[in-house]
């Protein structure tokens, strides 16, 4: 059923797509264009590869919605009166680039999330908690190291604003308005640096790029604890099938440390989501993911790209739960 | 999941790393697509510029004469300048030369100077200053120094800007297209 009703949206998406179908590959002689053609001939085309920089004035803006339904965990049921069953993540991303030159672009991106878990208590009871608010916002600089015409590398060197919420509460078995634990709150609280490198390899239709970046947490937020470091490693191929569709495929890679401190509020002892020493994972996924792209019209410089909903291959440890289904799609506007 | 598995994954991310750590050495020099595209671009630009513009009949010569279409310096376009090859402009033939830093460029229409030291630029710009020469180039002072057209990348096209001055002192007369579309330059005084 859920298949399905996602078969149908990649559907809706072709169809979209289709309609904007048309090759914009350079005629072999250019002489042909006129002036005015000419004078709107991208010298770097963007196309359906996309970039990680952008040239200077240029706009970029993202959105990109994710789903993930993530199911129980590695820890014990009887080792907690209360043991989390499901969750569910619905995340709103939005995001907005600007070359200020043609090597440095400014990036700010700010999320919205939803999360919702069921949990069950070890004399059988099962309840419901939510939780929804802004994460915390993250601005950084993208700055070309190596700006080539088919190789270039970029760094990011970044900052996270505790904006998102650190003290979200809902009604459990235990009492109304208790806090609620770790993994359903949108923001750190700490303000976190971001530092990273990605470097892209362009040879005619395909891409392949590597990524690696580390989210450093620094102090602890008013409740006492601060999240775990994150070290992130990714490396992706696309290939471009049409001038308007890509296929790529993602191996992605992070680890994320455990909490420090403890927040006093949260009992440890009660379930594994509020045991500081059980947050961190270890998170290994091949995610193939379709990309389009249009190429003319007043859309044009869209680009789509639908992440196939289940990872091929996930590993996981640690006690947080593990993803057993998830759905992004993302939207970018470049002008 | 266990960490044979797991191990395997995270050599295949490295494998993966170092392919494309591997990949960015050097591929600059053997497939450069952007900059092909770029100089193709230019390239067609260039013709165009032949196009909209008229030379007093003096300098054309007989009917049979080509017009010449002379890169100066280091020639950037490569194989770019091949989609110019058997056209005609005016009904004349273009025919392309390629001429050494520091060459006199009388006897051709349209010049494009390459990159050069800024003396040897104003050097040649001075030597055909009053000549019936369409002078191009790319350099932050062409105009300045005396150029008629230059060519601009910015926002990720390519522009051009015109010293109306210059040009009228070379005895061209640019279409009013062709103007309509440029930046207009005049020099002071």
């Amino acid at each position: 059923m859920r298949l399905r009703g996602h078969s149908r949206l990649l559907g809706v998406l072709l169809l979209l797509m289709a309609g904007s179908a048309i090759a914009q590959e350079l005629p072999d002689d250019l002489t042909q264009l006129d002036l005015e053609q000419l004078l709107e001939l991208e010298l770097i085309p963007i196309d359906v590869l996309g970039s990680h920089i952008h040239l200077r004035g240029q706009w970029m803006v993202g959105y990109r919605f994710m789903h993930m339904a993530m199911e129980g965990g590695h820890v014990h049921e009887a080792d907690y009166p209360v043991r989390p069953e499901h969750m569910r993540m619905a995340m709103h991303m939005v995001e907005v680039m600007y070359g200020l030159t043609d090597r440095l672009t400014l990036m700010a991106m700010l999320g919205y999330q939803q999360a919702a878990m069921e949990s069950r208590t070890v004399q059988g009871t099962r309840f419901e908690t939510s939780a929804s608010g802004p994460n915390d916002l993250q601005l950084a600089v993208h700055y070309a190291l190596h700006p080539g015409a088919t190789h270039y590398l970029v760094g990011l060197l970044g900052v996270q604003v505790p904006l998102g919420r650190v003290d979200v509460r809902d009604d459990t078995p235990m009492g109304t308005g208790q806090p609620l634990p770790y993994p359903m709150r949108p923001g750190s609280g700490t303000w976190d640096l971001v530092l990273g490198l990605t470097s892209i390899h362009r040879l005619g239709d395909w891409n392949l790029g590597v990524h690696g970046d580390a989210l450093w947490r620094t102090g602890t937020n008013r409740y006492g604890y601060r999240l775990g470091h994150r070290v992130h490693a990714g490396a992706w191929v696309t290939y471009r099938v049409r001038a308007w569709m890509a296929w790529t495929l993602h191996v992605d890679a992070h680890v994320l440390g455990d909490v420090q401190g403890h927040d006093a509020r949260l009992n440890p002892a009660m379930t594994p989501t509020a045991d500081p020493a059980l947050q961190g994972e270890r998170h290994l996924t091949i995610q193939p993911a379709l990309n389009f792209y249009v190429p003319g019209g007043p859309l044009k410089g869209m680009r789509w790209s639908v992440y196939l909903d289940r990872p091929l291959l996930e590993a996981h440890e640690g006690a947080a739960m593990e993803t057993s289904w998830q759905l992004t799609l993302a939207l970018q506007w470049t002008r | 999941m266990d960490a044979l598995k797991y191990r395997l994954l995270l050599g295949l991310l490295l494998l993966l790393t170092g392919g494309a750590g591997f990949a960015g050495t050097g591929t600059d020099q053997s497939v450069p697509v952007e900059k092909v595209r770029v100089a193709r671009i230019k390239a067609a630009f260039l013709y165009h510029f032949a196009q909209f513009s008229a030379w007093p009949e003096e300098a054309l010569g007989d009917a049979a004469m080509p017009i010449r279409l002379c890169i100066l310096g280091k020639d950037p376009f490569g194989s770019a300048l091949e989609q110019l090859q058997g056209k005609t402009v005016h009904n004349r033939p273009l025919e392309i030369r390629h001429l050494p830093v520091g060459a006199s460029a009388r006897g051709c229409h349209l010049v494009f100077m390459g990159p050069m030291p800024k003396q040897v630029l104003q050097t040649s710009l001075k030597q055909l200053q009053n000549q019936p020469v369409l002078t191009v180039g790319e350099g932050e002072d062409f105009l300045k120094q005396g150029g008629i057209v230059r060519l601009v990348e910015e926002k990720n096209r390519v522009r051009f800007e015109i010293n109306v001055t210059a040009a009228r002192r070379a005895g061209l007369q640019l279409s009013a297209r062709l103007l309509r579309l440029a930046r207009i330059y005049e020099e002071a005084g």
